[in-house]
């Protein structure tokens, strides 16, 4: 009977021991830290299967009985200022979904605009952009809440129309992706009697598609997150993070630290679920900055 | 292709759609940085009656000279936070670079590492501050080491807090930047990197002068956009402290002072002083900018974006 043959890792091959050996080491310590992040996730996993009093008493103990209906009871409980987890699941997507969605179109557009036409001023976008970027502008926030509460856009599901900005680092992204796209295709298409917008909409969007779905979805992660913004500008049309964080506030007249920690994990599974489906999506099409030589 | 061409006549769809195009993102940055900017500037030199005046400076002044004050406490703990995020960029680019490099589980890695960007920072910081709450071991283990009466409760007390909100930002951004730095060292043609192998090139060799110097326009305008967010440089303070017991830092501040005066008709005269505060900070960040980017002009010319 012949021995089986025992194949190295592809990661290993072509290596010296002595890299092989700081690949392990490597890997070992990422893997305490990536344990770290899973058990964080796990803990809040238990803490929603256990009573209030446990989870202050005993942080670290198993459950004596797995109250698995939190995570059921969340769907009813979890309340702040009238408002349940389907309104703050609504304000949620409306927020992130809508607000994401209509900057990045916008950008992409702006983007494409200033990079395929030339016109007086096409070039100040992205200088405008640069400086923005290097010479950061601090303390606006007291007269930027002012101008929102001024338009009305505190407290209303208007304010989703603050995202009309083209002015950020994602048009960096998009001008470097039109950029390096030829402009033949645009110009069969002219010859075909297609006009700027037959040629946007239908030739050059759809091959932004990769680069739009890498940043939607990291930008759409970053707003389903955030908890700043809308704590100032939408208190009282609390999303998710808000709803979470204003249901904290108010723990001491509800000693409900169960349904706050089972809430933490069913909000964040819709976020994980999208990540692993689109990583390599997302780690793949975004870069900034080019290669020399 | 250009909108106007001389002597031809103007293609009014053209013109159309890059009104179209432009019309929106041009409002908006008019309306929200450009206006909201210039009224932050008349704010600065505002007093609490509306009368044009240098009280708000002379305030932020006699704060700075205020051992005890929440500004002087901010600029300090700013100051220290950015030291720390500038002495761990190298390390955060390597993380990217050992997952690109694929050390064992680096596809896993790759998942798993973006689980702080994608638990709610709001879920984070709450199960974090019942993992080290007094009954847990994180502040039992604490309390043996120092040889304490009793589990110190480490957001709650000055001798611990800030040390803990530091050690909170370095376990969530041990990662770093995996997507930008992934995207682009996997844009390093790959011959390259295998004539370099044939060669006999280590690991740190092969970092150090081949991949660095080849993504280096990436490095240049990272480290250019670091030092210019360097008023931006904070822990999670606002969920972990609130800025309490020494923990706060300027964009903590300047979020709190929003964030305790939202829904108050009476403002009294915070944002004024807040966009004294913040006109002083853009000063000081613009010479830091300005001197980085001078010292890394050469590379900077060499972006490509």
């Amino acid at each position: 009977m012949s021995k089986p043959k025992l194949r190295m890792p592809k990661s290993f091959r072509r290596k010296s021991k002595g890299e092989i050996a700081l690949h392990i080491f490597v890997s070992f310590i990422f893997f305490l830290v990536a344990a770290s992040y899973v058990y964080v996730f796990l803990w809040a996993v238990v803490a929603g299967t256990k009573t209030h009093t446990e989870i202050v008493i005993n942080p670290f103990s198993l459950p004596q009985e797995w109250h698995w209906e939190h995570f059921l009871d969340v769907f009813s409980l979890l309340e702040v200022n009238g408002k349940n987890f389907w309104d703050m699941l609504f304000n949620s997507i409306y927020f992130s979904v809508g607000a994401v969605g209509l900057q990045h179109i916008v950008t992409m557009s702006f983007a494409y605009c200033c990079t395929k036409y030339k016109f007086p001023g096409s070039e100040w976008p992205y200088v405008i952009i640069l400086i923005m970027l290097t010479l950061p502008l601090y303390g606006s926030g007291g007269a930027s809440y002012r101008i929102y509460k001024a338009l009305g856009m505190v407290d209303s599901y208007s304010h989703i129309l603050s995202a009309l900005s083209g002015f950020s680092m994602n048009f960096l992204y998009y001008r470097a992706c039109f950029k390096s796209m030829s402009w033949s295709y645009a110009e069969a298409a002219m010859m075909d009697g297609a006009d700027d917008f037959v040629i946007y909409g239908k030739v050059m969007m759809p091959m932004a598609k990769p680069i739009f779905g890498a940043l939607f979805l990291t930008g759409w992660l970053g707003i389903w997150n955030n908890y700043e913004s809308a704590l100032i500008y939408l208190p009282n049309i609390p999303t998710l993070p808000v709803g979470i964080y204003q249901f904290n506030t108010e723990m001491v007249y509800r000693a409900r630290l169960d349904i706050l920690f089972a809430a933490c994990v069913i909000i964040s599974i819709p976020a994980i679920v999208l990540f692993i489906a689109f990583n390599r999506v997302i780690t793949t099409n975004v870069s900034l900055g080019g290669i020399k030589g | 292709m250009e909108v106007f061409r001389k002597g031809k006549p103007i293609n009014k769809r053209r013109v159309l759609f890059v009104i179209c195009c432009c019309i929106l993102p041009i409002i908006n940055w008019l309306i929200f940085y450009v206006f909201a900017n210039v009224s932050s500037f008349v704010m600065a030199f505002t007093d609490k009656d509306g009368a044009l005046s240098f009280e708000n400076f002379v305030r932020f002044w006699e704060e700075l000279n205020n051992p005890v004050s929440d500004i002087r406490i901010a600029f300090r703990n700013t100051f220290l936070t950015f030291g720390i995020i500038v002495v761990t960029f190298p390390l955060k680019v390597l993380v990217s670079y050992f997952i690109y490099k694929k050390v064992p589980l680096a596809g896993v890695y790759r998942i798993l590492f973006f689980l702080p960007s994608i638990i709610f920072s709001v879920a984070l910081a709450m199960i974090f501050q019942k993992m080290i709450s007094v009954n847990g071991f994180i502040a039992q283990w604490v309390q043996d080491w120092l040889n304490l009466s009793q589990p110190p409760e480490l957001l709650a007390d000055s001798r611990f807090a800030n040390t803990v909100v530091i050690l909170h930002m370095l376990w969530l951004t041990f990662p770093g930047d995996l997507i930008i730095w992934g995207g682009t060292f996997t844009r390093i043609p790959n011959d390259v990197l295998e004539s370099a192998q044939i060669d006999g090139v280590n690991w740190w060799k092969e970092f150090t002068m081949i991949t660095v110097p080849m993504v280096w326009p990436t490095v240049a305008l990272q480290m250019v956009l670091m030092f210019c967010g360097i008023f931006g440089a904070s822990g999670a303070v606002f969920l972990l402290t609130k800025g309490m017991y020494g923990t706060m830092t300027i964009s903590a501040w300047m979020y709190l002072q929003l964030y305790n005066l939202t829904g108050s008709p009476h403002t009294s005269n915070a944002y004024n002083y807040m966009s004294a505060v913040g006109l002083i900070i853009t000063v000081i960040a613009i010479g830091i900018s300005l001197g980085i980017r001078k010292w890394t002009d050469k590379a900077f010319e060499e972006v490509e974006f």
